[in-house]
C-alpha cells in the first residue's frame, strides 16, 4: 500500500513537471480581505452616504419649491436632482443585501415613466406610490417630469405647479430620500452594519452567498441591464430593430443623460481598479497563475474600459442618437466586449457560482 | 468443456446463486427515504416555482415537454413525497416505484437547465426498482397478505443494482483521465483555490499540489472503487474512502444531497447476511413476524432481457461522443448521461440578433427578459439549448408580426480558465439548423 501511495505521487510530481514548472508553489497569494475593506469602506459605505445626503438635499429643495415656488428654487431643485442622480450612478453597481431588500432601483431609477399613470394619480389625488401600478410612476425621472418640461417656459412651469403636482412631487422625493437613507443606514457600522458582514472572513470565498460573489452577480446584472441597455441600447434602438426609443433615454426630460452614462462608466471603472488601493483587477492578476490563461485578461479589461471612455457622445443624448448615431452604436458594440469579459473570463477564473441550485460542475 | 463449465459457475455467481432477499429490502427503505427526504428539501428551497413555475422558456429534452400549471407541478411533487414513503414501507410497491419513476424522469425531462448526473443516476434505479422484488419481505404488501413473501433471491438482482453503481464510480474515472484533469489539475486548481477561505484545513487549498493530489486521487479512486468495493478483503477501507471522499466534496462544492445518495447506498456492495444482520434487528425493533411460507424467486425470461437491454445500454451511452468530431468538453455533443461530474468549469455570453427575411434591419434580444439567470448561463455553453432557444425566440417574434425571422448569436465561451473564444459560426441561421443526434457543423473549434 505504501509502495502505491509513492508511486502514485512520484507519478504525479513527474508527470506534472512538464506542464507546470512549480508545482510545489502557491496557487496564488492574493487575500479577498482586504480588497472586500476597501471596496466596502472606500467605495460602497462612502457612495451610499453620498446619496443619502444629496437626496435629502434634493428633498429640502423640493420644500422649499413648494412653499416658494421662484425661478431660483426651481433652479435649486433642478441642480439637486442632478447631484442626486450623479450619485446614485456610483451606488447602482452594488444592487445587493439592503439594496435588495428595499428595492432600492427600483424606486430610484426607473425610466421610461409611465406619464399617463402619473396624471391618472394627479387627477385621482389618492395614491400610493409603493404600489405595483405606480412602480412606473415614481423616482428621479418622475421628479424630472415635473422639474423639465422642454415646451414651456420656467416661469409658466412655475405658473402651472398646481398643489396636486407639489404634493405628489414632496411624496416621490420624501420616497426617494427615505429608502436611500435606509440602504445607507442598514450599511453602515453604526446601523446595520452589512458592511461588517460584507467584508467579515465568513463572506470570504467564492461560493453562493460570498461577498465577491454578490459583487461579481449584481454587477454583471446592472451593467448589463441599466448601463449597456438601459442608458444606451434601448433608446438607441437595438432592442426595436434599429428604430430609437427617445423617451427610454434617463434623464430624457432634463439633459444631461450622457453625464449620467459617463458617471455610471466611471463608477463601474472605479469598482474594478478598485480606486486607489486593491480591486478586481488586483484580483485577477493574482489568480493568473490558477487559470490557463496566457493573456493578461485584467489588463484586457482595463484597456477596453479606456476604449470605452474614448467614444465620443454629447447632450443631450436624444440629439445624439437623432443626428449622428454612429458613436452611440459604437459604444455599446465596445459594451458588449467588456460584458463578455465580465461575464466568461473574469466570473469564471474566480469560479463565482451564479445560483443557488445545486450543480455538479455542468 | 472446461470453458462452458466455467462460464456456468461464473453465470452461478453473478445471476442465479440464492442469497437473502435481505440487501433489495435496506435498500428499498433507504432509498425511498432519501428521496422523501431529497424532495422535501427541494421543495422548501422553493426549487418548485423557481424552477418549474417561475420560467416563461423550458429547454426540454423532448421536444413538446412542457411543465404542467403551477398546481400541477406541485401536485407532482407531492406525488414523489407519497411515493417515495411508499417506497420505504413497501406499500403498492410496483405502483409506487413505476409512478415515482415516471414522475421524477417527467420533471428531469423539462428543463436541460437543470440536468444533473444525480438526477440521471435516480431516473435510471428507481426504473431498476420497479423490476425488482424490493417490497416480498418486511413490507406493508407482505403484512396485508397482497403479495407472497420470498427469503431468497438470485444474485443478480442485487448485482444489477451493484453494476449500475459501478458504471457510475467507472465512467466517472474514466472522464478524468485528460491532460488537462491531470497534467493542469484544471479546473481544481480554480475551485479549490476559493476555498483558502475554510477553517481548519483551508489553508492546504494555497498550494497547487493539493489540486494536482485531489486531481489524481478523484481519478484513481472513480475508476477502482467499484472494484475495491466488490472484493471482500479491501471492502471495509474502500467504504472508508466511499464516506471521506464524498465527505469532502460535500464540503467543498455545492452538490446538495449527491454525496450523501452515494454514501448511503453503497451499501449495497455488502455482504447480503450483513443486510440480513440489520434486517433482523429492524424486524425485532418493529416486532415483525416472518410468515413462513414463502414463493420462490427466479429470473424470468422478461427480466432477463430488460436487464440485458440495460446494461447493454448503460456501456453504450458514456461512449457515444467517439461518434462525434471535435473536443468533446467543448461541443458537448455526448457529453450528458455519462457520469461527467465536475469535471470542467464552463462559462459563456450568448448574444441573440433578430431579423425579417431580406431586411437590413435586426434586432438585439434581451436574454434576461425570457431566461432565469441559470438558463442563460446553461443555454450559453450547450448547443442544442443555443438551438431550442431560437426556435422559442422565432415563436415569439413571429407573433410579433415578422414574417421569416432569421436568427443569429454572438457567442462566447470560456473553458477551464483559457480565454474565450467565439463559440459558434455568427453568420448561421440557428432557425435553419437541424438539432438531432447528427453532427453540428457549426460549432467551431477550441483553438
Amino acid at each position: 500500500m505504501r509502495n502505491l501511495l509513492f508511486f502514485i505521487f512520484g507519478t504525479i510530481v513527474l508527470a506534472s513537471c512538464t506542464t507546470d514548472g512549480e508545482i510545489l508553489g502557491k496557487m496564488n497569494d492574493f487575500d479577498q480581505g482586504p480588497m472586500l475593506q476597501n471596496i466596502g469602506n472606500e467605495l460602497i459605505l462612502p457612495a451610499y452616504k453620498n446619496l443619502s445626503t444629496s437626496t435629502q438635499e434634493l428633498k429640502n429643495s423640493v420644500e422649499i419649491l413648494v412653499e416658494a415656488p421662484t425661478l431660483e428654487s426651481l433652479e435649486q431643485a433642478r441642480t439637486r436632482l442632478k447631484q442626486a442622480r450623479l450619485d446614485w450612478q456610483y451606488c447602482s453597481p452594488y444592487q445587493f443585501g439592503p439594496a435588495e431588500t428595499y428595492a432600492l432601483s427600483a424606486v430610484l431609477n426607473i425610466y421610461p415613466i409611465d406619464v399617463n399613470q402619473i396624471e391618472r394619480n394627479l387627477s385621482e389625488e389618492t395614491y400610493d406610490l409603493n404600489t405595483l401600478s405606480n412602480s412606473d410612476a415614481r423616482g428621479f425621472q418622475t421628479l424630472g417630469y415635473f422639474l423639465h418640461q422642454p415646451d414651456l417656459t420656467d416661469e409658466e412651469l412655475l405658473a402651472a405647479l398646481t398643489e396636486t403636482k407639489t404634493d405628489y412631487m414632496l411624496a416621490v422625493a420624501t420616497q426617494i430620500a427615505s429608502t436611500s437613507l435606509s440602504v445607507y443606514t442598514a450599511w453602515s457600522p453604526e446601523g446595520g452594519n452589512y458592511l461588517g458582514t460584507f467584508t467579515s472572513e465568513d463572506a470570504f470565498g467564492v461560493n453562493v452567498g460570498s461577498s465577491v460573489g454578490k459583487l461579481v452577480n449584481a454587477m454583471n446584472q446592472d451593467f448589463e441591464r441599466n448601463t449597456r441597455d438601459g442608458k444606451i441600447g434601448i433608446p438607441a434602438g437595438v432592442r426595436s430593430l434599429g428604430e430609437p426609443i427617445l423617451n427610454a433615454t434617463e434623464a430624457y426630460y432634463a439633459d444631461y443623460s450622457v453625464e449620467l452614462f459617463e458617471a455610471s462608466i466611471s463608477a463601474y471603472h472605479q469598482l474594478y481598479t478598485g480606486g486607489s488601493d486593491v480591486g478586481l483587477d488586483d484580483y485577477l492578476k493574482a489568480i493568473q497563475a490558477t487559470t490557463t490563461s496566457n493573456e493578461e485578461l485584467a489588463e484586457k479589461i482595463d484597456k477596453q474600459f479606456e476604449t470605452i471612455k474614448m467614444v465620443s457622445l454629447s447632450d443631450p443624448l436624444t440629439t445624439q442618437i437623432t443626428n449622428d448615431i454612429d458613436p452611440v452604436l459604437e459604444v455599446f458594440a465596445e459594451m458588449q466586449r467588456l460584458i463578455v469579459m465580465f461575464k466568461t473570463d473574469l466570473a469564471s477564473s474566480m469560479g463565482v457560482v451564479i445560483t443557488y441550485q445545486d450543480n455538479d460542475g455542468d | 468443456m472446461v470453458t462452458s463449465l466455467n462460464q456456468q459457475i461464473i453465470k452461478d455467481r453473478l445471476i442465479y446463486r440464492k442469497v437473502t432477499i435481505a440487501p433489495l429490502v435496506t435498500f428499498r427503505v433507504l432509498f425511498g427515504l432519501l428521496m422523501f427526504l431529497s424532495t422535501v428539501r427541494f421543495w422548501s428551497k422553493g426549487w418548485i416555482y423557481d424552477l418549474y413555475v417561475a420560467p416563461q422558456v423550458f429547454f426540454p429534452f423532448i421536444p413538446g415537454l412542457k411543465p404542467l400549471s403551477e398546481t400541477g407541478m406541485y401536485l407532482i411533487f407531492a406525488g414523489l413525497l407519497v411515493t417515495s414513503l411508499a417506497i420505504t414501507l413497501g406499500l403498492a410497491y410496483r405502483v409506487s416505484t413505476t409512478l415515482f419513476f415516471l414522475l421524477f424522469t417527467y420533471v428531469e425531462l423539462l428543463d436541460k437547465t437543470n440536468y444533473l448526473n444525480h438526477y440521471y443516476f435516480v431516473s435510471l434505479i428507481s426504473f431498476l426498482m420497479c423490476w425488482l422484488p424490493a417490497h416480498r419481505d418486511f413490507s406493508l404488501d407482505i403484512k396485508y397478505g397482497w403479495t407472497k413473501p420470498l427469503h431468497q433471491v438470485p444474485i443478480g438482482l442485487i448485482n444489477v443494482l451493484r453494476f449500475q453503481m459501478g458504471v457510475l464510480y467507472f465512467f466517472a474515472g474514466l472522464a478524468k483521465m485528460n491532460s488537462t484533469w491531470l497534467l493542469e489539475a484544471q479546473p481544481l486548481k480554480m475551485w479549490l483555490s476559493s476555498n483558502v477561505y475554510k477553517p481548519l484545513i483551508g489553508w492546504m487549498f494555497q498550494y497547487k499540489l493539493t489540486a494536482y493530489a485531489f486531481s489524481w486521487f478523484g481519478m484513481i479512486y472513480d475508476t477502482t472503487i467499484p472494484f475495491f468495493l466488490s472484493w471482500n478483503k479491501t471492502r471495509v477501507i474502500a467504504y472508508f474512502f466511499v464516506v471521506a471522499f464524498h465527505l469532502m466534496t460535500w464540503w467543498l462544492f455545492p452538490i446538495g444531497m449527491f454525496p450523501f445518495i452515494m454514501i448511503v447506498i453503497t451499501t449495497i456492495f455488502f455482504r447480503p447476511v450483513f443486510h440480513q444482520k440489520i434486517l433482523t434487528h429492524l424486524k425485532r425493533l418493529l416486532r415483525w413476524r416472518d410468515d413462513k411460507s414463502a414463493d420462490e424467486a427466479s429470473v424470468t425470461p422478461a427480466l432477463k432481457w430488460v436487464f440485458s437491454l440495460f446494461i447493454i445500454l448503460q456501456l453504450i451511452t458514456p461512449l457515444r461522443f467517439l461518434a462525434y468530431p471535435g473536443e468533446l468538453f467543448w461541443t458537448e455533443q455526448g457529453y450528458r448521461f455519462s457520469w461527467r461530474v465536475m469535471l470542467m468549469e464552463k462559462a459563456g455570453q450568448a448574444t441573440f440578433y433578430v431579423s425579417d427575411k431580406d431586411s437590413e434591419r435586426r434586432t438585439m434580444v434581451a436574454n434576461y427578459d425570457y431566461l432565469t439567470p441559470q438558463q442563460e448561463k446553461m443555454m450559453a455553453t450547450q448547443p442544442d439549448m443555443l438551438v431550442q432557444y431560437a426556435e422559442f425566440l422565432e415563436g415569439e417574434f413571429l407573433n410579433k408580426g415578422m414574417k421569416d425571422p432569421v436568427i443569429t448569436a454572438d457567442v462566447y465561451v470560456t473553458l477551464n480558465g483559457q480565454p474565450s473564444k467565439r463559440y459558434i459560426d455568427p453568420d448561421v441561421d440557428l432557425t435553419e439548423v437541424t438539432n438531432d443526434w447528427s453532427h453540428k457543423e457549426w460549432i467551431l473549434t477550441n483553438e
